[in-house]
C-alpha cells in the first residue's frame, strides 16, 4: 500500500473505506502461474467428469423436468413437489436466491432421469403467492410420450392476462443425440 | 410463448443497473426465443429442439443462484460437447466473467478480447470492454485500464459511462492528479451509489491536497442525498465524519459539531463521530460536555481504537476540571483496559498460529454451499474477539482476496476429494458395465434382430388394412365388413355354389340354383345391413390400434438407439479414462493442498504483523496511562506540599514540651 493511495480517512484517524482503495492491489494480488495452472486443470478435469457423467448415466433414454417463470412475472413460488408416474420423484423449496435467478431468466432441471419409451404422467403440486400476494397451491398433470430421443419437459408459471391468477403451462421437446 | 420483442429487452438492459446480469438475463430470454418456431406455440406437442437453451437457462439459474464453480462447468461441458464456441457472445461474456470471479485474468482477458474484437451488439461491446478495463483496474494495472477506459467509444448507456467514469477518477486520483479526476467526474449523477463512492473519493482526496472549499461542497452535497439505501446511508456517514474532522483541524468547532451530528448513532461510525463530538466540545474547552461523549465511549467494546482513545481523553477532561481524583481512577481504569487488551491479544497471538484459526474465520464460507465459486461473506467477523483487532486487516483488499483464494482452494480440495470418489466409483461401475453388455449384447441383438421383424410385419399388416378400410369407404367391398359368422356362411354358400353350378342342367337343378341363389341373397343382405354396424366398430378398433403401433414402433426405435449406445460404450476404454482421471484428480489435489498451505502462512503473517502494531500502540498508550498517573500523584504531593509550605509557620517554641 503506498502513501500515495492513502485517503484523508486513514490520516485522520482510520476513517477510511475500502472502496476508496478498491484498487489498492498493487502486484501483490497476481497469482503465481502455478495456481493458474491448477484452476484451469481443474476446471478442464470438472468439465471431461460432467460430459462423462452425462453420457454414462444419462443415455437416450434421458428425460427432464424444467421449471421457468416467465420474466416480469409476480408471481412467487415457496416450494413444488412433482410426481411421475404416480411416484414422488423430487420435492422443491425456494430460497430467494433460487426464486431471484428464476425471474432473471434461469432454467431450473427439477428433475432428471431415465425413463423407458411409452406414455408418461407428471403430476406437479406447486405452492406460492399469486400475484395479489394470496398463497395459493395448485396441481398441474401433464402426459407425455417418451420415443426414442431425450425428452424435456419445460413448466412454465406465469400471470393471467389480468395478472391476478398464476398460470401454469407445460411444453416438451424432443432432442436429439 | 410470450416473450417481450427485442427493443423492450434493451430498454430493460438500460433500466437495469449495470453489468453483466442484466445483459445476460435478456440474451438468455433472446436465446429461449430462438427455440423452432413449432416449440414456441403453447400447444404442447412434441418437437425437435435445439438443447442450447435449456443448457444457457441452467447456466444463467446458477449463475444467479451464486454457484459460479457449476455456471462456468455448464459453459465449459457444453462448449466441449460443441453446443456452443467462441463466437456465442451471450456465454463468452459470462465466461469471461466467472474468469475473473475465479481470480484467473489471463483467461478472462482472453476472453473479453476476443469479444471485443468480433462484429457484435453494442450493448455486448460496451460490457465486455468496461469488464476488461476493471479487471486491469483491479489488478492493479492502471495504466493498462487507463488506456482502455480512457479510449473514446460509441454513445456509452449511462450506466457503463459512470462506472467508467468512477474508475479513470480513481485511477488518477492514485496519482494525485485531482484536476483529471475532477474533470472526468464533472456532471455525474450522485442518484446510484458509484457516483456516490466517487464523490465521496474526490471530496476525500481534495481535503488531502489542502483544497478544503471544494472537498467540503461536494461532502455536503453528499450528506444531503436523500434515500435509504444502506450503501448509500453508509457513505452519508463517512462524509460527514470527514467533514467533522475536517472543520475540527481548521478550528471550525461548531460547524464540525453541525456535520457530525449527521451520523447515524448506530451506524458503524458512532464511536468515531463521539470521539470526535468530544473533541469539538474540549475545543470549546467545554469539558464536562466533551465528558459526557467519551463516557458514553467507555461503554462501548474497548477493543476499538476510538474506545481506547476515549480512555485517555475522559481523566483528561476531568483533570481540566480539577476532578484530580476521578482522573486518577479514570488512568487506572484506562491502563487495566490496556493491559488486559494486551493479554487478550497475545492470546490472539497464539490461537492464530492453531490450524482452526483460519478454518473458524471462514466458517460462513462452509456452510454457504458446495459451490466452490459460491458467494460468500468470506469472513465471519462478528462472533470473533480478535475481530475488534484485525477489523481492518479483514477490510482490506488484500487480506481478502487471499482469504477468498484460500477459501476457494479449500473448496476445490472438498471437490476433488468428491470427484476421485467418484471417478473411482465410476470406472468400477463402467468396467462391470462392459462386462454385462459383452455378456448380453449378442443375444439382445438376437431377440432384437426377432422383434423389430415381427414389429415390420405387423405395420405392413396394418398399413394394408389402414389401405383396404379407404378402399371400402364406397361400401363396393361390403362383404369384408362381414361378421366373423357371416364371413364363413358367405364362404360355405360360395363352395355350394361352384359345387351346383357344375352339375347337369336338369329341372330339379335349376331349382336347386335357384334356391342357392336366394339363400346366398339372404346373406348378402343381411351382411350389407350389417356393415355400418361392422364398419363403425371397426374404425373405433382401428383407431386404438393406430396408437399401440405407432408407441410400439417409437419403442422398437428406443431399444435400437439403446443398443447402439451400449456398443459405443463396450468400444470405449471408459473404465481407462476414469481410473485415469482419478489418478490427474489425485495428483492435482496435493498440488492444490501446497498452494492452499502457501495461503495459509501468508495469511497468518499478514495477521501477526497487524497484531503486532495493536500491541506496539497498546504498549504506548499503557505507557501514557501510568505516566498520567505518575505525574498526577507528584502534582498532588507538590500540591500538598504547597499547601504545607503556605501554612502558617508554627511560632518558635523554646523547644520545650509543654507539660
Amino acid at each position: 500500500m503506498t502513501a500515495a493511495r492513502l485517503s484523508l480517512a486513514i490520516l485522520l484517524g482510520g476513517l477510511c473505506g475500502n472502496f476508496a482503495l478498491a484498487a489498492d492491489t498493487g502486484n501483490d494480488s497476481s497469482l503465481p502461474t502455478d495456481i493458474q495452472t491448477l484452476k484451469q486443470d481443474v476446471l478442464q478435469l470438472n468439465k471431461e467428469l460432467t460430459v462423462l457423467e452425462n453420457e454414462l448415466l444419462y443415455p437416450s433414454t434421458q428425460s427432464a423436468l424444467y421449471v421457468s417463470l416467465e420474466v416480469g412475472s409476480t408471481v412467487r413460488v415457496v416450494d413444488i413437489n412433482i410426481a411421475l408416474d404416480g411416484r414422488n420423484v423430487g420435492y422443491h423449496f425456494y430460497t430467494e436466491a433460487e426464486f431471484s435467478a428464476l425471474t432473471k431468466g434461469g432454467l431450473q432441471r427439477l428433475f432428471n432421469g431415465n425413463l423407458i419409451t411409452g406414455k408418461h404422467e407428471f403430476k406437479v403440486v406447486i405452492t406460492g403467492y399469486d400475484p395479489k400476494g394470496k398463497s395459493f397451491q395448485r396441481v398441474a398433470n401433464y402426459s407425455f410420450v417418451k420415443g426414442g430421443d431425450r425428452k424435456y419437459v419445460e413448466l412454465r408459471i406465469s400471470d393471467d392476462a389480468n395478472k391476478s391468477q398464476p398460470e401454469f403451462q407445460f411444453r416438451d421437446w424432443d432432442v436429439k443425440q | 410463448m410470450s416473450h417481450a420483442p427485442l427493443t423492450e429487452k434493451k430498454k430493460m438492459i438500460r433500466r437495469n443497473k449495470l453489468s453483466i446480469r442484466a445483459l445476460v438475463a435478456a440474451m438468455g430470454m433472446a436465446g429461449l426465443m430462438n427455440l423452432p418456431a413449432s416449440a414456441a406455440d403453447d400447444s404442447g406437442v412434441s418437437v425437435d429442439a435445439d438443447i442450447r437453451p435449456f443448457l444457457f437457462g441452467q447456466i444463467i439459474f446458477d449463475y444467479y443462484v451464486g454457484n459460479y464453480f457449476s455456471s462456468m462447468n455448464g459453459i465449459l461441458s457444453a462448449k466441449s460437447k460443441g453446443y456452443f464456441d467462441d463466437s456465442t457472445d451471450n456465454t463468452e461474456l459470462l465466461l469471461g466473467d466467472l474468469y475473473t470471479q475465479l481470480n484467473m485474468p489471463q483467461q478472462a482477458e482472453s476472453v473479453f478480447s476476443r469479444i471485443i474484437k468480433k462484429d457484435t451488439l453494442s450493448t455486448t461491446k460496451q460490457q465486455t470492454w468496461l469488464r476488461e478495463g476493471r479487471l486491469h483496474y483491479n489488478q492493479g494495472h492502471y495504466a493498462k485500464a487507463e488506456s482502455i477506459l480512457g479510449l473514446p467509444r460509441d454513445t456509452l448507456s449511462p450506466e457503463v459511462d459512470t462506472e467508467r467514469r468512477v474508475l479513470l477518477s480513481n485511477i488518477y486520483m492514485a496519482r494525485n492528479d485531482f484536476a483529471k479526476a475532477r474533470d472526468i467526474l464533472q456532471g455525474l449523477s450522485l442518484g446510484n451509489k458509484f457516483g456516490a463512492y466517487a464523490y465521496y473519493n474526490m471530496g476525500v482526496a481534495h481535503l488531502r491536497a489542502n483544497r478544503s472549499p471544494e472537498g467540503v461542497k461536494l461532502l455536503e452535497t453528499l450528506v444531503q442525498l436523500p434515500g435509504d439505501d444502506p450503501e448509500i446511508l453508509a457513505i452519508k456517514d463517512r462524509a460527514a465524519l470527514a467533514l467533522g474532522v475536517d472543520f475540527l483541524q481548521h478550528q471550525q468547532p461548531e460547524k464540525a459539531r453541525e456535520a457530525l451530528l449527521n451520523i447515524r448513532i448506530d451506524g458503524p461510525f458512532s464511536n468515531q463521530a463521539l470521539l470526535a463530538l468530544g473533541y469539538v466540545h474540549y475545543s470549546r474547552t467545554d469539558y464536562k460536555k466533551a465528558l459526557s461523549f467519551w463516557l458514553e465511549l467507555l461503554r462501548r467494546n474497548p477493543a476499538d481504537p476510538a474506545v481506547l482513545e476515549a480512555m485517555m481523553l475522559a481523566p483528561r477532561a476531568y483533570e481540566e476540571l480539577k476532578a484530580y481524583p476521578q482522573a486518577v481512577y479514570g488512568y487506572r481504569l484506562a491502563a487495566e483496559s490496556y493491559r488486559k487488551q494486551l493479554k487478550l491479544l497475545e492470546k490472539i497471538d497464539l490461537e492464530l498460529q492453531q490450524d482452526g484459526w483460519l478454518e473458524q474465520l471462514g466458517a460462513n464460507a462452509r456452510n454457504v454451499s458446495l459451490d466452490p465459486m459460491a458467494t460468500v461473506d468470506t469472513i465471519s467477523t462478528s462472533a470473533t474477539p480478535e475481530a475488534a483487532f484485525l477489523y481492518k486487516l479483514f477490510a482490506s483488499h488484500s487480506f481478502n482476496e487471499t482469504f477468498k483464494e484460500y477459501i476457494l482452494l479449500q473448496r476445490l480440495d472438498f471437490q476433488l476429494a468428491q470427484q476421485t470418489q467418484s471417478a473411482q466409483a465410476f470406472s468400477e461401475q463402467a468396467a462391470s458395465h462392459q462386462i454385462k453388455i459383452r455378456t448380453n449384447l449378442p443375444s439382445w441383438k438376437a431377440s432384437f434382430s426377432n422383434m423389430a421383424s415381427t414389429n415390420t410385419s405387423l405395420q405392413n399388416k396394418y398399413a394394408d388394412i389402414r389401405k383396404r378400410m379407404k378402399v371400402d369407404d364406397d361400401m363396393e367391398r361390403f362383404t369384408d365388413e362381414a361378421s366373423f359368422e357371416d364371413a364363413n356362411r358367405l364362404k360355405r354358400l360360395n363352395r355350394l355354389e361352384k359345387s351346383v353350378a357344375a352339375l347337369p342342367n336338369t329341372p330339379g337343378n335349376a331349382l336347386l340354383k335357384e334356391r342357392m341363389a336366394r339363400v346366398k341373397g339372404i346373406v348378402l343382405f343381411s351382411i350389407a345391413n350389417n356393415a355400418p354396424l361392422a364398419r363403425e366398430q371397426m374404425l373405433l378398433e382401428l383407431s386404438e390400434l393406430d396408437e399401440q403401433v405407432k408407441t410400439l414402433q417409437s419403442r422398437i426405435n428406443g431399444v435400437e438407439q439403446l443398443l447402439k449406445d451400449n456398443e459405443k460404450r463396450l468400444a470405449d476404454p471408459l473404465p481407462t479414462r476414469l481410473a485415469t482421471s482419478a489418478s490427474n484428480l489425485a495428483r492435482s489435489q496435493s498440488s492444490l493442498l501446497k498452494v492452499r498451505d502457501e495461503h495459509a502462512q501468508s495469511l497468518r503473517k499478514q495477521a501477526s504483523e497487524v497484531l503486532a502494531k495493536e500491541r506496539t500502540l497498546l504498549n504506548t498508550q499503557l505507557a501514557e496511562s501510568l505516566l498520567a498517573i505518575a505525574r498526577l500523584q507528584d502534582a498532588a504531593a507538590t500540591r500538598e506540599l504547597d499547601e504545607l509550605e503556605r501554612l502558617p509557620v508554627p511560632a518558635e517554641s523554646s523547644g520545650t514540651v509543654s507539660q
